[in-house]
């Protein structure tokens, strides 16, 4: 085609676009005088124009990311296991989510679709159903020739076993519905239970029971609930021990606490199978070929759900803290032993510590048979001395000298509870420290105590740390902070073994914190020798000896959090960068591992790195916009070198101190570790870039640079010149994505042990978002009594029902958004719109009695707001347009609701009825009753209550505007084409606005302030102006509040994670 | 020195109008960075944002890339231009260089979170659209210009307008031709006739 070919048909285009369709082809006709070629290019351009559709319509820009997040989403996709059976139904159960996962087998959130009722499915694990029957998939850890015969009756006797044991009905115990069998693997059917369990409350209970700073042991958890749990466990073993059962596996991890705060012991004639013995290393084989055929000793099996001890790694790992004597050596257990656990139990719940606790599992097994626990009044002086009588009693190790029966235990409890003195009750969260830890506000030295200088204990020393770990505090850390569990929540601890598909050597990856969702791990580096591991979390700083797994709190400071921690070449003093709760301000100490107070060295600081000879220190400043180095001592701080628009971090000295590395990151966009990796001679100033698309690093001696690319989902390594940095050849990835966000690697000197951290924000894994409800007070200024409403699972909260009593929020809990209802006084959610399509923003009408949402997401194409009655129903399409963004309807008093339509950068605003009869496919276009425009361009806007107007908010860096317009009465005609009235309020102080809800009353408005640089402030604005901060119990990013009707709570969505320090060898 | 401020753009991009072939290259990590910010938040809200969020991160991005209020250059209207044919040729190669990825590699089907995904009609090949365009430029370049401008550039309308000198409505009327010709061409009907 020719430019004046073309010009005659777009000149014709034009024109006949002029024309009313129904002309138009009359118009060709003539036009055209026969040309048909002509006439019908021209048609086929209109009838492009006819399709109404988002070509081209979203920036190239957002194409492009979008597609290169999908690329990502479907690696991490691709590089995780998918969840195959959620969405399923196996047997009569359909299968909902999952909650949880790990030695012990994968549990999962069900229904029974017969009796209609929520279930916990449990599926054991292939390892151990392997070897039940007979194909040990991988080679079972220290289990070798222990291993028994697999034969064919072994399921059948688990089934037997399982099935004596769900005829326990007890309050209790958590009750086993029904076993079944899906593939040849044994499934369980059990209560779903919703709580925690005993190990993450005592967790809890050790990080809020102390005030935070001063170096007291931290008792867990109040007496009268010590002795209220107590007494339901002891009642539940005793109505297990009637019927013959013993549970041979009671530890804390096996015991939950429901939300309304009853015991329940979980895994009930499960044990037998699933539990590690992890005996001494003589017993085993023969205790095995003893009894032969006896179930109960075939324990060599595989992995277990606990990690409340986790032993050297490599070897079984197990739970050995809480075996009694004789599961120690090896021999017959019958009810006594239960009783021997649960003492080990109440000693902890009592003291917050173990009662037998060692570097190895021999030393613990040693501990467990030959030593006596430290009295546990010793520890906690506020116990009644008869709790102390009934512990020891319970921890004899003889055990004809023990409690002969779980009925005689729960006696001496409930006789204590009658017996208990109120106030000492009420003293018992609060006790004194024991001998031996001196507390120094403000930075809580509960640490390693020793003599000054003198080496760290080593992994293997059992005694000398075995004497230091029972003399310090010792911090357990939840496992997985699903508030709602199952019956069975493990934490795998197993070594889990990644394949590197172009690299034969394994990369071992192994957990070394387990921090659930209320407590990531913030920072944490392992220490130059390899052996330990420091790091940070909400609750502080804590050290963890990699070999014995045993976990010390460091220091806890006052008013403030860790936020990057680095060692000193010696392995035994490090550094680390404290944020003030208060004001932000960052504060770089120095510290020891053996305690002591640390030191200030420089306020303002943002990273720090030691230098290989220990001498010198390089940090950022607190704004990252310049590097400096001094001395250890804090002194002969010097600027060395900034750039104007340059940010910078993780600064790392290279090449004794020629040079440094640093991440550069651009001048107006800190938003995180996007840029590249620098490297300056500092003699000449000059500086290369070593890496364009990477993120934080580590160095290895032999001068390979470790990094997570800037997609922060893979970990990979260059050698790198040793005196420049430069890159000497190609990169190899050491991780595959796997659904993770690596961060901070940091390397032992041998460069054989690699830390780094691993963020998760799994949706599969019950994370994501979560729904939290406030009161509100102070006429909608002030927040009370934040506390979580939903499960969790990508849970947004857009509105409340009319009533104010439940919140109405999407969730893809179900693998969809779909749309569910929860009320304020229940537990569970009520799905009101489920469906394979997604589904969102659901409201409802004024009247109440429809229920409105959008059908194909926001900034979707094909965007369609739905209806169904509130009492359910068949759906129909009330507007259809791509173009949709948001509605709102007003309370019952305005009765409007009102839809935003995008149409280029500008939004028309609708009034639509959501009661009306609906033709097929929606109220159409023209009868849509406009009621204002706007060239605005809001990034959110809101209704009024009154539905008299409409505030936006966009988000700027210069200043906070909230624009408003009036919308005309009702009954008149809309503006048409013409601006609305409008006017601005400018909220003084505050910039980058983002997501506007207006308060109930109409006197204001919520609206989420978000730095470029990150974090977020929530605002209540008043109609003139005035910004209230409203303060939240968490940081949370970038977020949104739903005021219920009545104006007396708040709903949100806050988004949750994990985060854990890995370790990883054979890189 | 790779690091992206506005004053950096602004000289990489003159740099580049002024024949810098290898200003464009160091352009291109500063896009890709945008990008991959981008991305990454899409993937972290793994839900849609809260209403029109997407839209607002998407104009924070070209505010970041082409911000002509701090760019501090004599001709605002020329920068525009050099700054959304730069965007066109870096989203172009990456697009490209995507693509040569894909080939090679094993693409399974996806289930995706929908807000994330980017809808068939949304989805625009952009290594083809590139070749569609410079079939329209030998045609009629200012509509290919006002695809440039608008698609790349993320300029608005008015914008646009500014930059080519002509009225907003010619900018939309081109704008809906030029859409119209690029679907037919990109689907495979010829205007050409039989």
């Amino acid at each position: 085609m020719d430019p004046e070919r073309w010009q005659q048909i777009a000149g014709l285009y034009e024109a006949a676009l002029e024309e009313e369709k129904s002309r138009r082809a009359a118009f060709l006709e003539r036009a055209c005088g026969g040309d048909e070629a002509l006439r019908r290019a021209v048609e086929l351009l209109l009838a492009q124009d006819a399709k109404n559709d988002a070509f081209l319509e979203a920036p190239a820009l957002e194409v492009a990311a979008k597609s290169l997040a999908e690329d990502q989403a479907r690696l991490a996709e691709a590089a995780s296991e998918p969840d195959v059976l959620v969405g399923k139904t196996i047997s009569h159960y359909c299968v909902l989510q999952k909650l949880g996962g790990g030695g012990m087998g994968v549990v999962y959130k069900a229904e029974d679709t017969r009796l209609h009722r929520f279930v916990a499915l449990k599926f054991l694990p292939s390892v151990v159903t392997m070897g039940l029957v007979g194909h040990p998939q991988e080679p079972v850890r220290d289990a070798g020739d222990r291993t028994p015969p697999h034969d064919p009756q072994t399921l059948e006797r688990f089934r037997r076993e399982a099935r004596a044991a769900s005829a326990l009905n007890h309050p209790n115990i958590c009750t086993i519905h029904d076993v079944d069998e899906f593939e040849g693997h044994p499934l369980i059917a059990m209560e779903l239970l919703e709580g925690q369990t005993l190990r993450e409350r005592i967790a809890a209970g050790a990080r809020s029971a102390t005030p935070v700073g001063e170096g007291e042991p931290r008792s867990p958890l109040p007496l009268d609930t010590v002795v209220e749990l107590a007494t339901q466990i002891a009642d539940a073993l005793d109505a297990a021990h009637s019927k013959g059962i013993v549970h041979r596996d009671i530890k804390p991890a096996n015991i939950f606490v429901t939300s309304r705060g009853a015991a329940k012991i979980l895994d009930f004639g499960l044990a037998k199978l699933t539990v590690a013995s992890d005996r001494p290393l003589s017993g085993g084989g023969d205790a095995a070929a003893a009894s032969d055929g006896d179930p109960s000793t075939r324990e060599g099996l595989a992995a277990t759900a606990g990690s409340d001890h986790l032993t050297t790694p490599g070897s079984a790992v197990g739970t050995v803290a809480y075996m009694s004597p004789e599961q120690a050596r090896g021999e017959e257990v019958d009810t006594r032993t239960d009783l021997f656990s649960f003492g080990s139990v109440l000693y902890e719940m009592a003291t917050g510590r173990q009662a037998f606790t060692g570097n190895t599992s021999g030393a613990i097994f040693g501990a467990i048979l030959h030593q006596a626990p430290t009295p546990p009044l010793r520890l906690n002086p506020k116990l009644p001395l008869k709790l102390e009588e009934i512990v020891l009693k319970a921890l004899e190790k003889d055990r004809d000298l023990r409690y002969q029966s779980a009925a005689e235990m729960r006696a001496d409890l409930k006789r204590l509870k009658r017996d208990s003195d109120p106030d000492r009750v009420a003293a018992m969260s609060a006790s004194p420290p024991p001998a031996g830890i001196i507390s120094s506000p403000p930075t809580a030295v509960g640490a390693l105590r020793s003599a000054p200088g003198q080496a760290p204990p080593l992994p293997g020393e059992s005694s000398d740390s075995h004497l230091i770990a029972t003399m310090v505090k010792r911090h357990q850390k939840a496992v997985i902070a699903l508030t709602a569990g199952a019956c069975v929540i493990a934490a795998a601890l197993l070594w889990l073994v990644w394949r590197s598909r172009q690299h034969p050597p394994q990369l071992t990856v192994m957990p070394l914190t387990e921090n659930g969702l209320e407590a990531p791990v913030v920072d944490a580096a392992i220490s130059p020798n390899g052996n330990f591991l420091a790091y940070a979390d909400v609750s502080g700083l804590y050290l963890k000896e990699i070999g014995s797994g045993q976990v010390h709190a460091l220091f806890t400071p006052t008013d403030a959090r860790i936020w990057r921690i680095a060692w000193f070449p010696d392995s035994s003093n490090l550094l680390f960068i404290s944020i003030s709760t208060q004001n932000a301000q960052r504060q770089l100490w120095s510290g020891s591992m053996f305690g002591g107070t640390p030191r200030l060295l420089r306020s303002d600081v943002d990273h720090v790195a030691v230098s290989s000879d220990g001498s010198e220190l390089l940090f950022t400043n607190g704004a990252r916009d310049e590097i400096w180095a001094m001395d250890t001592s804090g002194e002969n701080a010097r600027k060395l070198f900034s750039k104007e628009g340059l940010h910078f971090d993780q600064p790392a000295w290279y090449a004794g101190r020629r040079r440094i590395l640093y991440l550069a990151e651009g001048g107006d966009a800190p938003f995180g570790p996007v840029g590249s990796l620098e490297s300056l001679d500092l003699e000449t100033g000059q500086s290369l870039t070593v890496c364009k698309a990477c993120a934080d690093f580590g160095v290895l001696p032999d001068r390979r640079l470790i990094y997570v690319a800037n997609d922060l989902v893979s970990l990979w390594e260059v050698p790198i010149d040793a005196r420049t940095a430069r890159p000497t050849g190609g990169p190899r990835q050491i991780t595959e994505p796997h659904g993770y966000s690596y961060l901070h690697p940091t390397v032992s000197a041998d460069g054989k042990r690699l830390v780094v951290l691993q963020r998760d924000t799994g949706v599969a894994r019950g994370f994501g978002a979560v729904v939290f409800v406030a009161d509100l007070e102070d006429d909608g200024r002030r927040l009370n009594n934040a506390r979580r409403l939903t499960l969790g699972g990508s849970d947004y909260a857009h509105a409340w029902t009319p009533d104010s009593q439940a919140v109405v929020f999407e969730s893809q809990r179900n693998g969809r958004f779909n749309i569910f209802r929860q009320r304020l006084d229940q537990r569970v959610a009520e799905p009101l719109v489920a469906g394979r399509e997604y589904a969102a923003y659901g409201r409802f009408s004024p009247d109440g009695a429809w229920l409105l949402y959008f059908l194909g997401g926001v900034g979707q194409h094909q965007q369609r707001l739905m209806r169904m009655p509130a009492s359910g129903g068949r759906s129909e399409v009330v507007i259809q347009s791509p173009g949709l963004a948001n509605y709102y309807c007003t309370p019952p008093a305005a009765n409007l609701c009102v839809a935003g339509e995008r149409e280029q950068n500008r939004l028309v605003f609708y009034a639509f009825d959501p009661a009306q009869k609906l033709p097929p496919g929606g109220i159409p276009q023209s009868d849509l009753r406009e009621l204002a425009r706007t060239d605005y361009n809001p990034s959110d806007w809101g209704l009024s209550p009154d539905g008299a107007s409409i505030a936006m908010v966009r988000p700027d860096n210069r200043e906070g505007r909230v624009h408003i317009i009036s919308l005309p009465g009702r009954g008149h005609a809309g503006p048409g084409m013409g601006a609305a009235p409008a006017h601005d309020v400018l909220v003084e102080g505050w910039t980058n606005l983002y997501n506007l809800n207006w308060a109930a009353d109409g006197k204001g408005w919520y609206i989420c302030n978000a730095p470029v640089a990150g974090g977020s402030t929530f605002l209540h604005v008043d109609l003139q102006g005035h910004a209230t901060v409203l303060q939240f119990p968490e940081n949370l990013n970038k977020f949104w509040g739903v005021p219920s009707p009545d104006g007396r709570h708040l709903a949100y969505s806050r988004t949750t994670f994990t985060a854990n320090a890995w370790l990883l060898e054979n890189f | 020195m790779t690091g992206p401020s506005g004053s950096d753009i602004t000289q990489l991009l003159r740099a580049w109008n002024g024949g810098d072939e290898s200003a464009l290259e160091k352009l291109m990590p500063i896009v890709y960075g945008e990008l991959h910010r981008m991305a990454r938040r899409y993937m972290a809200h793994e839900s849609p944002d809260h209403t029109l969020q997407t839209s607002a991160l998407v104009n924070e991005a070209y505010l970041r890339l082409v911000d002509a209020a701090n760019a501090n250059w004599q001709n605002r209207v020329h920068f525009f231009a050099v700054s959304a044919q730069a965007m066109r040729r870096i989203l172009v190669d990456w697009a490209r260089s995507r693509q040569a990825l894909k080939r090679g590699g094993d693409v399974r089907p996806l289930q995706l979170d929908d807000a994330l995904a980017v809808t068939e009609e949304q989805y625009v090949d952009l290594v083809a659209l590139d070749e569609a365009l410079k079939a329209l430029a030998a045609l009629d370049p200012r509509k290919s210009q006002v695809v440039e401008l608008h698609f790349f550039g993320g300029l608005n309308l008015e914008e646009t307008a500014e930059v080519l000198k002509v009225s907003s409505d010619t900018v939309l009327r081109d704008w809906k031709l030029a859409k119209s010709w690029l679907r037919c061409k990109l689907s495979g009907e010829g205007l050409d006739g039989p």
